[in-house]
């Protein structure tokens, strides 16, 4: 008998983990998104998988308030895409060009450095006439 | 001059070099997709798993899951009952309904371990708990199975009266 009356609060939380499940689904389009474009979404993923936890516990209230927070910074970060895929190619361009400008500026600028080295560290030496040669 | 020409151009090749590895390194490049799913005791590691159940009572495991697709994924794993010759294909998902399941999702290489408390609920011998990794194909809206899958066989003894 316990069984029977225990059922239908089972198949009440499974109704709502299902339910939970395609919320989730829905913000996890965006995610899903957005991590290919290479924003970093590991907070509102996090938010996301607390929100199916709490769905599973069958705390429908709080898991639908963290996945409408969640929707809510990734429509945000949706709309900054442009301006981070042009940070993210200008982060790289200049990343190359700097590597790039290594190799000429170190052909450059090593034996005129290394020399200044040299001639700091000698600074104190004093040079001095050998007397008996001419 | 101070340092050798020969010296210097040396040195120079060893810049040149790492520069060009440097460069190599920090262009984006797409990596080799693949999502795992494992297998591991209730302590959370490899081997020492339970080879007999009793019936009714549940097996305590932890199922291992990976993400390395280059994007965040949608994964589920489903526990389903199975017996010897009864088992996933890398193509097919086995045909009996899930008796347990839970959903996570991860971030590219990210992973997760899950634990899970199944039970058996009649006798049997060679009885195979299986877990199948599904991924959430969010261009559809379903779920796809990944031809991922590991399974334990256990023989399953009746409980005491």
């Amino acid at each position: 008998m316990r069984w029977l009356a225990l059922m239908p609060l089972a198949l009440l939380a499974c109704a709502a983990a299902q339910l939970g499940v395609e919320r989730v689904a829905e913000a996890f389009k965006l995610v899903e998104r957005l991590s290919s474009e290479g924003v970093d979404v590991s907070g509102q993923i996090a938010m996301l998988n607390r929100a199916l936890e709490l769905y599973a516990e069958n705390r429908t209230g709080e898991a639908d308030a963290l996945v409408a927070e969640a929707s809510r910074q990734l429509e945000s970060l949706e709309q900054q895409l442009p301006r981070i895929r042009a940070a993210r190619w200008a982060s790289l361009g200049l990343t190359v060009a700097a590597l790039a400008a290594v190799p000429p500026l170190f052909y450059y600028f090593f034996p005129r450095l290394y020399a200044l080295a040299w001639a700091y560290a000698r600074r104190r030496w004093l040079v001095r006439k050998r007397g008996n040669r001419r | 001059m101070v340092i050798d020409d020969e010296v210097l151009a040396v040195l120079t090749a060893i810049v040149t070099v790492a520069c060009a590895l440097g460069i190599a390194l920090s262009l984006p490049r797409s990596p080799e997709p693949f999502t795992a799913i494992g297998l591991l005791n209730e302590q959370g590691k490899i081997g020492d798993y339970p080879r007999v159940l009793v019936a009714g009572e549940p097996a305590k495991l932890q199922v291992f899951v990976m993400n390395h697709l280059g994007k965040a994924a949608m994964l589920k794993v489903e526990a389903k009952i199975g017996a010897r010759g009864r088992i996933p294909s890398n193509s097919t998902p086995l045909d009996a309904p899930p008796v347990w399941e839970r959903v996570v999702i991860l971030g590219h290489g990210q992973n997760a371990t899950i634990p899970v408390q199944i039970a058996v609920a009649e006798p049997g011998s060679n009885v195979a708990l299986v877990f199948e990794l599904w991924q959430y194909d969010a261009s559809k809206g379903e779920w796809v199975y990944t031809g991922r899958w590991c399974h334990l066989y256990v023989n399953v003894t009746r409980g005491a009266p």
